[in-house]
């Protein structure tokens, strides 16, 4: 099935930044004005789906985003939005980072309604979750970007270095 | 606790981190129920959550504003969001979830410590996280396209000398059009000296944040 987003990472519509991972682009249908849209270039329907290092990196762009933003758009703040499943709000096929630009009275409200919660009930959450998060830790490091710019000069400047060492090593009594 | 009621500008900032509640979760002076825990952030349950099992992804550092941030640590607060994420839909069967930040008062912040908020959906629950969607004419997208292209890539420390109309800020006859054009642009957004010298000097991060975090320290 094709996927719209998958499309427009293609045609680059609105492209603000392009890397190996992401495309940085201008959301065709803005909640507030210069909201962006930060796009895994992988097809990915859940953020469960992308890479660690690609969600790093997705995050701290859009860190980035929102310094441009408030440099430029006179925004005072911004939001930085994942509606991960349907049930979240996600209305794409493709996971996307939302940064929106917010100012004073722009008509948007993403306050919540609280909750109360017992004692017992939040102490059965903290354990069920803790278990979960067990799981937390091995992150998927960036080892692909030695493979992706394999600059046949760097390649070979590191393998001199190791072989380097090893000589080194070699000379040890 | 006996504590000084005159404080000298310097310590300011220090007494600011030490009356922070977030610091006092993070290091584990404050009783709270933690989930997950590393060397860079600790996650909490919220105790006003917007939903059952509603976490708080806390760095241990003190961050008021998310530009303060460094990227490797950034980048780790990402991670560590997908990884709550997935612990929600597993342990608590939830449907979905939102990852939330509030950067800056107007976009809700509260706390004066950066937080990112990890909450399980179910369907029908209630919170509004939709985005309304308004339709833009082109020539508005060119502009924002423009302007935000030429910030984003000085925000990444980027060379902005690949724009086209970027080589010469000179009038001469016949580029006359160009620099109208740009002259225009530069009203709405800033003087154009101002961007002369942003060519020059790419990666240097703007005064406007001091300004954001301290209009987050006035409240």
């Amino acid at each position: 099935m094709s996927c719209a987003i998958c499309d427009l990472v293609k045609a680059k519509q609105g492209l603000l930044f392009e890397d190996e991972q992401m495309v940085i682009v201008l959301a065709p249908k803005p909640a507030t004005a210069g909201h962006i849209w930060l796009v895994p270039k992988q097809h990915a329907a859940i953020l469960e789906q992308i890479p660690d290092f690609v969600i790093g990196k997705l995050f701290d762009k859009a860190n980035k985003v929102s310094i441009a933003v408030f440099e430029t758009l006179g925004a005072e703040g911004t939001n930085i939005l994942v509606n991960n499943g349907i049930a979240a709000g996600q209305t794409t096929n493709h996971c996307i980072v939302n940064v929106l630009p917010r100012r004073e009275n722009d008509g948007l409200n993403f306050q919540w309604q609280t909750k109360q919660l017992s004692e017992e009930e939040m102490s059965t959450i903290e354990l069920k979750l803790k278990d979960e998060c067990k799981n937390i830790g091995a992150f998927e490091k960036e080892k692909p970007k030695p493979k992706e710019a394999p600059k046949p000069e760097e390649v070979k400047a590191a393998q001199d270095e190791v072989n380097y060492l090893i000589e080194q090593l070699k000379r040890i009594p | 606790m006996a504590e000084e009621q005159t404080l000298s500008p310097g310590d300011a900032a220090q007494a600011g981190e030490q009356q922070c509640i977030f610091c006092h979760i993070a290091a584990g002076r404050v009783a709270a129920k933690k989930v997950y825990e590393d060397d860079k952030v600790a996650c909490v349950l919220d105790i006003n959550p917007a939903n059952p099992g509603h976490v708080l992804i806390v760095p241990k550092q003190h961050y008021v504003i998310m530009p303060q941030i460094p990227e490797d640590v950034l980048q780790h607060i990402g991670m560590v969001a997908k990884g709550v994420s997935h612990a929600q839909l597993r342990a608590l069967k939830a449907q979905g979830t939102n990852i939330f930040v509030a950067n800056g008062v107007s976009a809700g912040q509260r706390a004066q410590h950066f937080m990112m908020h990890v909450i399980p959906r179910m369907e029908g629950d209630q919170i509004a996280f939709a985005m309304p969607e308004r339709a833009m004419n082109a020539a508005d997208v060119k502009k924002a396209q423009q302007v935000l292209k030429k910030a984003l890539a000085k925000a990444m420390g980027l060379k902005v000398a690949d724009e086209p109309e970027s080589h010469d800020e000179e009038q001469t006859p016949h580029e006359e059009k160009k620099t109208a054009e740009k002259k225009k642009e530069a009203v709405t957004e800033k003087p154009s000296p101002k961007e002369t010298a942003k060519k020059q000097q790419p990666a240097k991060q703007g005064a406007n944040l001091d300004d954001i975090a301290r209009l987050l320290g006035g409240r």
